[in-house]
């Protein structure tokens, strides 16, 4: 089961800001849901040679690498491509894959041209696509996903199997305390409690200053890191006001 | 008669009633004044388990739909810190949180301040009650409703009558956990009436409901503590 997943955008038009990123708050909530661990996001060129040497780097890290886009039919969709140099297989075509396109006709659409995205690296797993029939695929650790969010989301479920691990618990506490009064705080409970996440994040908005996050493996160890936390932070004169205790699967 | 025999049969008569009536008053105590009701006006109560303490009240309950509950509890309290902590697995999603008499809250807790009332004139209370007629009586004076949302972000503060305030303090994304919010209802009602409270709080009110049409059975959890502990 896989457990750190990275993410890999592709795309100039990200890189260039022609597009706006929308893929990432779809997929990573999903993937904490699912019991997945996040380990790196990344959004590479549209340069076969790039794209493979942070391919290649990215999976000795991770047991999952998921990369959206570039898996159309232009010069400029370089994923299928880049994965099949990193697996070390040739792209072939799939007739699954062409029997799925050539079901869907899209007026206007050139099949010549259509038909390369049947191409997928040899020996790759089809990513059913419900919606265009051009699919997606799996191989040697990679899942290619389309980068067009309605299309990722509606294929995005597939990952779920290979992902799914014990989901982790989690608590937020919430407080009005500036960060500086309680970074002393946090290494403590920190040092205290290895095996628990602790990370502070601002808020600028709502009845709250601040969100201190507590993640770990165990609900009891989680939450005693918290009660810590909460009790000294009482003793610098600043008082939690909103606790939110999620369980996770090994609670 | 002899004094002296008087008194022991006296001090008898006493002692046997007191021994009667201690098991029978404890047993009230136990729920310290707390009084259950059915929530809503059509709604029959659900599987549930409460206790009860002085300054508080927990309940489980296992909310079909159709079904609610409501606690309430009479006294006089120093308006000031109060703890609540809601665990609620299943939102209502036909309720509407700005509609009176379609808030339908999968949790909340109302603190009833009874000796304190807005200038609404007669004309506008004749209209009220007509509007309770319909809707359900709410207890009178200003409350303060906090309240898991089911379509509302965490932080909304609203008034859902005259004299109601509503916080919104967990939301439907949050189905699933528990959340334990510290509130000031000092503050909280300067919040909302930009004036203290010309009273203490009179009443507090518990309640959970899960309106017909909705799927599934909702979990909820309540603990309302107040003063804090």
């Amino acid at each position: 089961m896989a457990t750190r997943v990275g993410i890999v955008i592709l795309g100039d038009e990200v890189l260039k800001g022609e597009t706006k990123e929308a893929n990432l708050a779809f997929m990573i909530p999903l993937l904490n849901e699912w019991g997945a661990e996040v380990a790196l996001c990344a959004v590479l060129p549209d340069d076969v040679p790039t794209v493979v040497r942070h391919l290649r780097m990215y999976l000795e890290e991770t047991d999952l690498l998921i990369l959206t886009g570039g898996i159309g039919p232009t010069p400029d969709d370089i994923t299928r491509d880049a994965v099949a140099q990193v697996a070390g297989v040739p792209l072939v075509l799939n007739e699954e894959a062409k029997a799925a396109l050539e079901a869907r006709s899209f007026q206007g659409g050139n099949p010549e041209y259509r038909i390369l995205m049947a191409y997928v690296p040899e020996g790759a797993i089809l990513i059913p696509n419900p919606l265009s029939g051009a699919p997606g695929f799996y191989i040697g650790g990679m899942a290619a996903f389309p980068g067009i969010p309605r299309l990722l989301q509606e294929m995005f479920g597939w990952v779920k199997p290979l992902v799914a691990g014990n989901r982790k618990s989690r608590i937020t506490l919430y407080s009005m305390a500036p960060e500086s009064s309680y970074a002393g705080i946090m290494n403590e409970v920190m040092s205290s409690h290895p095996d628990v996440g602790v990370g502070s994040y601002p808020v600028n908005e709502g009845e709250f200053r601040v969100r201190v996050v507590f993640r770990g493996a165990g609900f009891e160890r989680t939450s005693a890191c918290a009660s810590q936390f909460e009790e000294k932070l009482a003793g610098v004169g600043f008082k939690v006001l909103r606790r939110t205790e999620e369980r996770g699967d090994d609670a | 008669m002899p004094d002296r025999m008087r008194v022991a049969v006296l001090s008898l008569a006493c002692a046997a009633l007191l021994g009667v009536s201690a098991p029978a008053a404890r047993a009230a105590d136990a729920k310290w004044g707390w009084v259950e009701g059915s929530a809503g006006r059509w709604l029959s109560l659900p599987e549930r388990r409460a206790g009860y303490t002085d300054n508080g009240i927990s309940v489980e309950l296992a909310l079909p739909p159709g079904t609610g509950v409501a606690y309430e509890r009479d006294g006089r309290w120093k308006p000031s810190g109060a703890s609540l902590a809601f665990a609620v697995d299943n939102v209502n999603f036909s309720g509407n949180e700005y509609r009176r008499g379609e808030a339908y809250f999968p949790a909340s807790a109302t603190f009833v301040f009874g000796k304190d009332f807005l200038s609404l004139g007669i004309r506008k209370r004749i209209r009220i009650f007509f509007r309770e007629l319909w809707d359900g009586f709410r207890p009178s004076g200003i409350r303060l409703t906090y309240a898991w949302g089911n379509h509302l972000p965490v932080g909304s503060m609203y008034r859902l009558w005259e004299e109601e305030t509503v916080f919104i303090v967990a939301g439907p994304e949050e189905a699933g956990k528990r959340v334990t919010n510290s509130r000031d209802l000092l503050e909280d009602f300067r919040a909302a009436y930009d004036r203290a409270p010309k009273g203490p709080v009179t009443e507090v009110l518990v309640q959970a409901e899960r309106p017909r049409g909705e799927k599934g059975t909702a979990h909820t959890s309540i603990t309302v503590r107040f003063p804090e502990e």
